[in-house]
């Protein structure tokens, strides 16, 4: 009876996890709350009907693959995917059954060279062509990229036959559908683990689960509150605190691994830990130890060992040293070519040598230095308060990994140095606040080392209830969430917005938002880096619309506008037609003489008035034109005008962009009206579109322009950072001169100038958004259409294209254009028109 | 050499090259690198040990947890390998 309690207990913690993991959001890209949903209901019958776990944990994987991709969920409907669940059920039929078939160990690792290989040309030939295909090396590559290379090696060495079932469960490990950077289960450890679904294995494996969601949730606090983006970094305080953040964030990783240990120790593996508490290190081969065990034992066994061995001769201290240092190297590759499978891209960059490089001679280093000191038999000097000195010790090794960490994920080794720059802007209050950090890490820190020194001889209270100490404060954590989401929206709307929401479901940070928005400078966390979010956006081709868009409508221009749409572009994706005409446009064709009979408006916009992810003439500005036209008769001097709205707009153009595109082309089009659409983020944006302007090659062809380079000195190859200290205020100076100029020049041919204001979804308006529009409108007497409040009280993620993509979605696409519609028909009179209603 | 006798050299060797000072207690059976007290190179220096020693040679391969996890199963490796 007790058990059974015991039982109900565990299993309504694991699915009150499951709402957890649902209202949260984590790891919603990869649909982790599927994968942990069948693996739980999947444990309790097991356990319900006693049978053998090892039998039926295919038929889990068969439905996870189901799941994921068998169905694809498409504005709320389901629909069946029966290619891609083909492809992949074929893909791991044919590796499984060569695996466990008779063919010689040679044969076999033939094989998985051609498989490898085969996955491989998919993403070589098909990644023009067709994004579509690129889930089969992706999934494939994620299942047996490194699990085959564990398998084959000790298939080598097996002295006793292992059941097929356990080898085939090995491979189909369902938590990997939902972590495609999964840890490397060791083949050995795996076959000799199986305990089936034990009450120990249920406890071990919520615990770990627990942990994990914990871990995810921190990982998101530290990634939404305590990461700045690192144009805003100007103090040493903030450079520290924004390295040592940057290296926390790979709780990201350490709670996705928590999970899946978890979850394959619910199916019945009971498979050892994986991490031990990496920042309490106390030293860099301690941190080794510590940090993701999998990988370690892999490289000991498949590198470390058999080079060794090769030149032992040299002197063991010498073998020792060199076997440690080219492990480094190899790691450094083999993290290379695991991004290959999640990216399909091939990147070798020396900031990558540099970090492992220094890293692994930091262990090696350390490794000899302490195996030194014991050769040496002389006792350790005792040394009185040992846990503070082994917090001492890992604040040093936190910082120094602080270090070589943002050398490994920052974008280049420009920015990176740059941004050390920061360093000798140090105050009194700043030195203070870091002492009070450091301090703090310290107490903590000796608390965990005096209870790992003493936990075999004190504490046996808190040792015996650990674990029901951490279940019931992860419960009551996790309740509080939960009720702060349910009341705080309605009580404190705006606070809830900036601090709990991002933190409470899956967000990009605002730095790594710029990231996106601005391109390859502000990369400073480098999107091959698994712990940024950019990560889940950058390899999400399949629901990124605006970056495939862009990738295939736009190329180079050589002038102003540095980037122009491609007439006569058409591009089928996702069910969707975006086409370009043949001036170049994202619109219908327009005969370039206006007929007298026409009112013609023209449009100056980005990425948002292109309307990607929307069918031809779905976008809310042929939306706004075509009710214009059948819902209302416009007419201006007594004779009825047929409205044309003609969109100039391109993906990526920033406000200068927009200038050149109407100062060299559009206004040849003699248009009666100017919409300029401007968004959020100016000052940041005006910075990506000059470090790329000085980059070319052609003169630039703007007195202003070229007077504001040359008296801050910008010039070419100053990076981002670099282009925005040496502006200062001159860049809203730059926008103003923008706005300015499109204003002056339509008035001067006669059409009329708007500012249509529209923040972007994802962006948090500021003031000084307000402020440099309402300045805008101010100096050049422009009418504004404000549209500020056109998402007010709805939910934006309901709005977004896709959950990697934040442009407008149909909705938003319907919403805009009604609230358009609205505004010109009530400022009716600034564009010398009379709208009256059919 | 017998059995014992090999078991004896390899205790001692452990004792005193790789328990040291730590304060710890160990058995014949304790799980020396599963409990993480070898750790990769500490195993390694085993190794060199057990081959100037006794005379045997190892593989890669054979550096692992079954075969060196503790007194009892290395001192049998060992034995075999002789």
């Amino acid at each position: 009876m007790r058990s059974k309690l015991k039982y109900i207990l565990y299993f309504g913690l694991l699915f009150f996890i499951g709402y957890a993991i649902y209202k949260f959001q984590i790891e919603k890209s990869f649909n982790l709350i599927s994968v942990y949903l069948l693996t739980v209901i999947y444990s309790t019958f097991i356990l319900l009907f006693k049978a053998d776990s090892r039998k039926y944990q295919p038929l889990l994987f068969l439905l996870c693959l189901f799941v994921m991709y068998g169905y694809k969920n498409e504005d709320g409907f389901f629909s069946f995917q029966l290619i891609p669940f083909l492809l992949l059920l074929a893909g791991f039929a044919i590796a499984l059954v060569t695996f466990t078939s008779s063919l010689s160990y040679r044969n076999k690792k033939i094989f998985l060279i051609v498989y490898l290989c085969s996955l491989a040309s998919v993403y070589f030939f098909t990644s023009e062509a067709s994004h579509e295909l690129t889930f089969l090396p992706f999934v494939l590559g994620s299942f047996f990229m490194f699990r085959s290379i564990s398998f084959l090696h000790e298939l080598k060495y097996l002295k006793k036959p292992v059941p097929v079932a356990d080898t085939i469960n090995y491979f189909l490990l369902p938590p990997n559908f939902s972590m495609p950077l999964f840890p490397i289960v060791d083949y050995k450890s795996f076959i000799s683990s199986y305990t089936g679904i034990t009450p120990a294995a249920i406890h071990r494996g919520t615990l770990l689960i627990c942990r994990g969601v914990f871990q995810l949730l921190l990982y998101r606090y530290i990634y939404h509150e305590v990461i700045i983006p690192f144009t805003e970094i100007q103090t040493a305080t903030q450079l520290i605190t924004f390295l040592v953040a940057n290296f926390l964030i790979v709780l990201r990783v350490i709670g996705a691994f928590h999970i899946a240990i978890g979850l394959i120790v619910l199916i019945g593996y009971n498979i050892p830990e994986l991490f031990n508490n990496i920042f309490f290190a106390t030293g860099f081969s301690n941190l080794w130890r510590r940090t993701n065990m999998y990988w370690r034992n892999f490289m000991i066994k498949i590198f470390y060992y058999p080079i060794y061995f090769k030149i032992k001769k040299i002197g063991i201290y010498t073998a020792l040293f060199i076997s440690t240092f080219v492990c480094f190297f190899i790691t450094w590759f083999l993290h290379t070519y695991q991004w290959f499978w999640l990216k399909g891209s091939f990147p070798v960059e020396l900031k990558d040598a540099l970090f492992w490089g220094s890293f692994g001679f930091l262990v090696s280093f350390n490794t000899l230095y302490q195996q030194r000191s014991l050769d040496s038999g002389g006792t350790p000097l005792q040394l009185p308060f040992p846990a503070i000195r082994q917090a001492i010790a890992g604040l040093f090794v936190l910082l120094v990994m602080s270090v070589l960490w943002s050398i490994w994920t920052c974008g280049s080794l420009k920015d990176w140095w740059n941004l050390m720059h920061n360093i000798s802007n140090i105050s009194f209050s700043g030195i203070i606040k870091l002492l009070t950090l450091a301090l703090g890490y310290i107490v903590i820190a000796s608390i965990y080392h005096y209870y790992e020194l003493h936990k075999n001889f004190r504490l046996t209270g808190i040792k015996q209830n650990k674990d029901k100490l951490a279940i019931g404060a992860f419960v009551v954590f996790i309740s509080a969430l939960i009720i702060i989401n349910l009341i705080l929206p309605k009580q404190n709307r705006k606070l809830y917005r900036a601090h709990i929401y991002p933190i409470l479901s899956e967000q990009l940070n605002k730095a790594d938002l710029m990231v996106i928005d601005n391109g390859y400078y502000t990369n400073l966390i480098s999107t091959n880096n698994y712990c940024s979010q950019v990560w889940i956006n950058d390899s999400d081709i399949g629901r990124n619309w605006t970056k495939y868009i862009t990738n295939h409508t736009t190329r180079p221009s050589n002038d102003l506008r540095l980037t122009e749409n491609v007439p006569n572009a058409e591009v089928k994706f996702k069910d969707v037609t975006y086409t370009i005409n043949e001036i170049g446009l994202r619109d219908i064709m327009y005969p370039k003489t206006k007929p007298d009979s026409c009112y013609r408006i023209i449009v100056l916009g980005g990425s948002y008035e292109c309307g990607n992810g929307m069918n031809d003439g779905e976008d809310y500005i042929s939306l706004v034109e075509k009710e214009l036209n059948s819902s209302y008769v416009a007419t201006r001097n007594d004779s009825i005008k047929h409205i044309e709205i003609i969109n100039f707009s391109a993906n990526g153009y920033r406000l200068m962009q927009r200038l050149y595109e109407y100062k060299f082309i559009a206004r040849e089009w003699n248009p009666d009206a100017v919409l300029l659409f401007i968004h959020t983020n100016y000052s940041i944006r005006i910075v990506n579109y000059l470090e790329r302007l000085v980059y070319q090659k052609f003169t630039i062809e703007d007195d202003y322009l070229n007077k504001v380079l040359k008296l801050r000195s910008i010039k070419n190859g100053d990076d981002g950072v670099t282009i925005r200290d040496k502006l200062g205020t001159y860049a809203d100076s730059i926008n103003f001169y923008g706005a300015g100029s499109i204003a002056k020049i339509a008035k001067q041919d006669g059409a009329i100038p708007f500012v249509v204001y529209l923040p972007a979804l994802k962006d948090t308006r500021t003031k000084r958004d307000d402020d440099f529009v309402a300045t805008i409108c101010r100096n050049d007497t422009v009418d504004l259409i404000d549209m500020s409040d056109v998402f007010k009280g709805m939910d934006e993620t309901k709005l977004f294209l896709s959950d990697v993509d934040f442009h407008p979605n149909k909705t938003a696409n319907g919403m805009i254009a009604n609230e358009l519609l609205e505004k010109i028909v009530a400022q009716q009179s600034a564009f010398h028109l009379t709208l009256t209603k059919k | 050499m017998t059995a014992e006798e090999i078991k004896d050299e390899i205790r001692n060797y452990v004792t005193t090259t790789i328990i040291q000072n730590k304060g710890l207690t160990i058995t014949d059976s304790t799980a020396l690198i599963t409990e993480g007290i070898m750790d990769s190179i500490s195993t390694l220096k085993l190794v060199d040990f057990l081959e100037n020693r006794f005379a045997v040679s190892f593989e890669p391969h054979d550096v692992d947890r079954e075969n060196l996890d503790s007194i009892d199963l290395i001192a049998a490796f060992v034995a075999a390998k002789m």
